[in-house]
């Protein structure tokens, strides 16, 4: 299993909405569970199929015949920015795709608003898909259309299922742009106060020195 | 590739701009700590590249002023992709002599003499396959550079004449990069021009390819979100590389000649390099054989 660091970007109306989602002490949750509002362990299992993943990284914003809604109404998954930059990568493929910048074009919506809320979290990715198992993240990569575009394409991009617990949350940033001087700018960071560093899954056992 | 085009791909070009202002933010930002950072130096060359590619269609002076940034970036990292950025849109800011100490430096190391033979490390980045050609490519578009007598031979090894290792945006087999070096060996201009020009269009259709996968999701290509080039710079910058060593109107006749029967979307990759060639100096406006691109085309978005 893999502890991954990421970074969601969400595009929200104000700070409040932002600290809400911090305080609120649920996590981030997917679009599902924020439209159904209740959810039992069945349902949630109904949700995670291969079929719905491909829709959620394929066909995001096309309307769900299933449903005759976007299918990013309805999504179990949850998106997350995760690349790394790393020097042999780069040096494949003359780019980098840094979490962070991920984040800040999801979050201004591709430049299109001035604000950005980064929210830092992990998650557990395990090392084959798992589509059906929620408590683990996907790596997306080999399951986009774009997948023979180039062996380095959404390096670092994962999703979570149902929701991303609230401890797992490490705090929230706002960013704003400014497109006429183009600077982008963190305007303040708030910690999240229930935080569990990931470290404590740690399979490392330590030595215990006796100093008696 | 103009405005209206990006238009008919589906993109707003005041998106297109947005995209670039959006990258050239994000460079700046990392250039804060480029003093400190390898890290900070790679995201702002990175960005600096998308916001080019992106500004490329919409604005074009800003679009080569941000690749030749970008160029510049990737050039003090090692990579040759830089050194080829710059051959084509600021040779005046490559050393000859420099540009010619780094080729030396690689083909020791290609000749099995170590990274460090020289008593300077080799760059970690031309230590990979792809920025190896890559330089190779600048350095054969350079004035001033001298190439050794066994660049030839060494461009015809197997790992090179038939490497499959993916290179640029298209991910397109080695080999057809060392193609194109070795047709910038040859002696003979009208020839190099065609060979190059050929491999050009090659990867001008797998471009198209690429288009159409990257239109799948139409959320995230109208936003220019999607994870594809919509201006490829490996075909573009060594169109106009081998137009500044060849003769500009000579590549540009090639390029005419070449596209004429390309579809659509191949046209349009190969229209950004024969636009960027009337602009190299010595670049004869009254050729007979002017290329704008393709036609108004209407491709069902």
């Amino acid at each position: 299993m893999i502890v991954q660091w990421c970074i969601k970007g969400m595009s929200l109306d104000s700070d409040r909405a932002a600290l809400q989602i911090l305080n609120s002490q649920v996590g981030l949750m997917s679009n599902w569970w924020r439209s159904v509002g209740l959810i039992s362990p069945a349902e949630r299992q109904q949700q995670l199929t291969p079929e719905n993943l491909n829709k959620h990284v394929n066909h995001f914003k096309e309307i769900d015949p299933d449903t005759g809604v976007e299918f990013a109404e309805l999504s179990p998954f949850i998106s997350l920015a995760a690349g790394t930059v790393e020097r042999d990568a780069v040096a494949r493929s003359n780019r980098t795709r840094s979490a962070l910048l991920t984040a800040l074009r999801f979050g201004t919506q591709f430049g299109t608003r001035r604000t950005a809320y980064l929210f830092t979290c992990w998650v557990m990715v395990a090392p084959r898909p798992a589509v059906s198992v929620e408590s683990v993240a996907e790596e997306i990569r080999d399951l986009n259309s774009y997948r023979s575009y180039s062996a380095y394409q959404l390096e670092g991009e994962v999703t979570a299922k149902i929701h991303v617990p609230d401890n797992q949350i490490q705090g929230c940033q706002r960013w704003d742009w400014d497109q006429s001087d183009k600077t982008l700018s963190c305007r303040w960071e708030h910690r999240n106060p229930r935080f569990t560093p990931p470290h404590t899954l740690s399979n490392v056992r330590e030595l215990i020195v006796d100093e008696s | 590739m103009n405005r209206s085009d990006v238009e008919r791909l589906g993109i707003d070009p005041k998106q297109a701009l947005r995209n670039a202002d959006f990258y050239e933010s994000y460079a700046r930002l990392m250039e804060r700590d480029v003093e400190q950072s390898e890290t900070a130096l790679m995201e702002m060359a990175s960005a600096l590249r998308d916001a080019g590619q992106w500004a490329m269609p919409v604005d074009r002076e800003r679009g080569e002023a941000l690749l030749t940034q970008a160029g510049s970036c990737w050039h003090q990292l090692g990579h040759g992709f830089g050194s080829l950025l710059l051959t084509a849109f600021a040779p005046a800011l490559l050393s000859p002599i420099d540009l010619q100490d780094r080729l030396a430096q690689l083909l020791d190391y290609l000749r099995g003499a170590g990274p460090g033979s020289r008593g300077v490390e080799l760059p970690h980045a031309l230590t990979f396959p792809q920025q190896q050609v890559y330089l190779v490519i600048a350095a054969a578009c350079v004035p001033g550079v001298e190439l050794p007598e066994d660049l030839v031979q060494i461009s015809r090894w197997p790992q090179h004449a038939q490497g499959v290792t993916p290179v640029g945006a298209l991910g397109t087999p080695i080999r057809a990069y060392w193609r194109i070096a070795d047709a910038l060996f040859n002696g003979n201009a009208q020839v190099a021009a065609r060979l190059v020009v050929e491999q050009l269009a090659k990867q001008a259709a797998a471009y198209g390819e690429r288009i159409e996968l990257g239109r799948t999701n139409k959320w995230l290509w109208s936003h220019g979100a999607a994870p594809v080039d919509l201006v490829d710079l490996d075909i573009l910058s060594v169109g106009v590389s081998t137009a500044r060593k060849l003769g500009p109107n000579l590549v540009h006749r090639q390029i005419v000649e070449h596209t004429a029967g390309l579809p659509d979307l191949a046209q349009l990759a190969m229209s950004l390099p024969a636009e960027a060639i009337k602009r190299v100096p010595g670049f004869d406006q009254a050729d007979p054989n002017p290329f704008d691109g393709p036609p108004p085309f209407g491709l069902g978005f």
